[in-house]
């Protein structure tokens, strides 16, 4: 086929014949696709593929020992009480626990910092910087500041609030103390969703609200709750997520033995198994039973709370 | 047309670009990656120094150091090994050393250990790194030290006990620690604990292994079956159990191994296990309990009540052996490295950057000039004494080795990374067991253990 064309103030001039596509125009979506794919493919799915067969088999660490071993793996974690039990509970209170003060912290700062007032912008930035920490330095410092003998928190407590000296690093405290590590470390997450979404509430709510007489609280509860409740949907699902798998903190606040037997959650006891054990079979087993929890919580939590279809 | 050759020509020029960019090829240059667990400046400096001089020596050859943190070491050299991307040389456990050697990953150092002369090295040494199987060394300690009692002699006195006398049994440490917990301060709860111990599972790992030994024990029998429910194990339980009921800080399982060094430097504990580089953190933050001669070193441990009569008590032996990989790129320049670094001069260089804690590992050196001049030891001699006394007379071990015959075990490096030991230690000292009942479920935890990685021999 060839083409021509006419210049504005000129003579024709034939344009050269292009040649017909070699791809066709509907594959074209295919290449261009192709790269995310390989990505996903490669990055996502090839190493939970990969784990997930790997939890059938003894597999050790480094040594060159991989055996078939069917569901033996997962028949262990079904009666391994002081081992699966018991950090799968561990875990359960520490996500549960963190992700419930987290909500409580995060929408009760994000209603003062939605407010008017001298320095907000400071104050909102200032709320941010738990998170903007690197883990190991929020360890470094809490670890300080609760330190049973120079601990500044700890003097502070006993010297005004706290009437008997508390030992913050103990068997029976440590799990309260990494609740309360999380939860400011991470409450920054939920201010940031749901202060943005309480800058676009409607200002006619709340004078229609007002104009009804209704005061702070049932303005909170009937106006700013309902509104924010999309937001906290995705949050609370996040945060949980994100807690129930969460190694960094506990690891490098506790460790796996001594007091870290107090708050051994599953991704510790599935590091104990794959790297300290060097059973890499069992921990991959864990992995993915880990992951069959948080995906049958997920769709849980979308049957029980997903009423709205704005979520 | 003139575009498309524009590309061409554009291609062309980044392509050259590219190139003239590029680094020579490593090829042009045989590397041998050294990773240890020496990441002290001083050290490093150390080995660079010795690295210069090599590789003037050496031309082609490039040496890489890496200082890599204990803790992360372990799990760098699993990833090395699962991915076959191995170093030359590289530091490890003991047990790692002869766990790789059995699965054939290790070259002899046969060829170094003559260049230092055999019958130089200390015994110790020798026991260590020597497979009486093929009569070949698969690793090569670069340096040791042993755990030792560190305590402040103010503090004794204060409590009318001998600062010089070391407790001889069990029961007369508890009663001395017993005597140093004191409450400094009049509120009625003590502020100065007998004893600081570091809680990381792996300092219960040695703290343990260390008191079954001097109890008579062990925690393996000889056919590698654990025998955690036998007496003197249970009697170091017992043991653990009142030193954490009167002469622990109640937050001891939260102390990091440095933390007790802070302890003892600060007046908080009266006595700690600790290792010869901690001589350093006494002279920043104590120097002047450090002029006074307040911190003391005793070159002996107590024995439980079932130790045998006349054995000795069993001490921790620090002596992360140098291993070359057979399989990395360039193992005959790895080993040709390291028999540069032990040559005397090289290897002086390295001792004296932590002179209290590296303990050389050949005889000569000992009783070398240079060596014997070396500053620090004006001020920490003792320390240095005590240390080559316990070498010389006292057979210190590895981790978790009670007995020498445990260095065969493949499965010891599991065990060490697992938490049953330390589960066995916290369930008896803070949640209520009887030593019996935490020793029979970490006896039936390790056989469980040891039968899923497929070593079960009895």
């Amino acid at each position: 086929m060839s083409m021509t064309t006419t210049a504005a103030y000129g003579e024709r001039k034939a344009l050269p014949a292009l040649r017909p596509r070699r791809i066709p125009e509907h594959w074209w979506g295919y290449v261009l696709l192709a790269p995310a794919v390989a990505l996903v493919v490669g990055i996502i799915l090839y190493p939970v593929a990969y784990s997930f067969w790997i939890s059938f088999h003894a597999k050790h660490a480094y040594m060159p020992i991989q055996n078939w071993v069917g569901l033996d793996n997962y028949i262990f974690f079904l009666t391994d009480y002081d081992g699966f039990w018991r950090s799968l509970w561990l875990g359960t209170i520490y996500a549960f626990g963190t992700v419930t003060l987290q909500i409580v912290v995060g929408v009760a700062a994000a209603l003062v910092l939605n407010e008017t007032f001298i320095g907000r912008g400071f104050v909102r930035g200032l709320t941010l910087f738990p998170y903007m920490l690197p883990t190991i330095v929020v360890v470094i410092l809490m670890r300080w500041l609760f330190n049973d003998s120079i601990g500044v928190v700890k003097y502070l407590l006993e010297s005004t609030i706290v009437t008997r000296a508390i030992v913050w690093f103990a068997p029976e405290t440590i799990m309260v103390t990494m609740i309360l590590v999380s939860t400011w470390t991470f409450f920054p997450f939920v201010v940031i969703g749901t202060l943005a979404r309480m800058q676009t509430i409607d200002p006619e709510l709340y004078a229609a609200a007002k104009v009804d007489g209704a005061g702070i609280l049932r303005r909170l509860w009937h106006v700013t709750l309902p509104q924010i409740r999309s937001v906290l949907f995705v949050v609370v699902l996040l945060r949980f997520m994100f807690m129930f798998t969460k190694f960094d903190v506990i690891w490098l606040f506790a460790g796996a033995g001594g007091l870290g037997s107090y708050v051994r959650t599953l991704p510790i006891y599935t590091f104990v198994k794959s790297f300290g054990e060097l059973q890499v079979g069992m921990g991959a087993a864990l992995s993915t039973i880990m992951f069959m929890m948080l995906a049958a919580f997920v769709a849980l939590y979308f049957r029980l709370f997903k009423r709205d279809e704005n979520l | 047309m003139q575009r498309k050759s524009n590309l061409w020509r554009l291609g062309l020029a980044a392509g050259i670009a590219l190139t003239l960019a590029l680094p020579l090829p490593a090829a042009a240059q045989k590397v041998v990656n050294v990773w240890h667990t020496e990441p002290n400046p001083k050290t490093k400096a150390a080995i660079d120094e010795i690295i210069k001089a090599f590789e003037k020596e050496n031309p082609g050859v490039k040496v890489m150091q890496e200082a890599v943190a204990w803790g992360d070491l372990d799990k760098k050299m699993q990833a090395a090994l699962a991915s076959g991307a191995f170093p030359e040389i590289a530091h490890g456990q003991t047990y790692v050393e002869r766990s790789l050697s059995a699965k054939g990953f290790l070259r002899p150092l046969n060829d170094v250990i003559e260049s230092i002369g055999e019958n130089d090295l200390f015994e110790v040494v020798r026991k260590l790194d020597y497979n009486p199987k093929d009569k070949k060394y698969y690793g090569l300690a670069h340096a040791v030290g042993v755990d030792l009692i560190v305590y402040r002699k103010d503090f004794m006195r204060d409590a009318k006990l001998d600062p010089e006398k070391p407790p001889a049994t069990f029961k007369e440490w508890l009663e001395q620690l017993k005597k140093l917990t004191v409450d400094t301060n009049g509120d009625g709860k003590p502020d100065r604990y007998g004893l600081s111990l570091a809680g990381p599972g792996f300092f219960i790992n040695e703290d343990l292994y260390m008191w079954v030994g001097s109890n008579g024990g062990r925690l393996f029998d000889e056919k590698g079956k654990p025998v955690f429910t036998e007496k003197p194990v249970l009697e170091v339980l017992e043991f653990w159990k009142q030193l954490n009921d009167c002469c622990l800080a109640p937050d001891w399982l939260s102390r990091q191994y440095l933390d007790t060094f802070a302890d003892l430097a600060t007046g908080k504990a009266a006595q700690i296990l600790g290792w010869g580089r901690g001589n350093g953190y006494f002279e920043q933050y104590a120097p002047d309990v450090v002029a006074k001669g307040n911190i003391g070193v005793y070159a002996m441990k107590p024995l439980g009540p079932s130790a045998k009569p006349g054995q000795s008590f069993v001490t921790q032996l620090d002596c992360e052996p140098w291993m070359v990989f057979k399989n990395s790129k360039n193992p005959e320049e790895a080993a040709k490295f390291l028999k540069f670094f032990h040559r005397s001069d090289n290897y002086l260089k390295y001792i004296q950057t932590v002179p209290v804690h590296f303990f050389p590992i050949n005889k000569s050196l000992r009783e070398n000039a240079a060596y014997k001049a070396t500053p620090e030891f004006q001020k920490w001699k003792f320390w240095v004494d005590a240390q080559h006394e316990v070498i010389a007379k006292h057979d210190p071990r590895p981790l978790l080795i009670t007995q020498w015959s445990d260095l065969e075990l493949p499965y010891i490096a599991e065990i060490a990374g697992s938490t049953i030991l330390v589960d066995m230690v916290t369930d008896v000292t803070k949640n209520g067991k009887t030593p019996m009942e935490a020793a029979t479920k970490a006896q039936q935890r390790a056989e469980q253990l040891i039968t899923q990685l497929g070593y079960k021999k009895w």
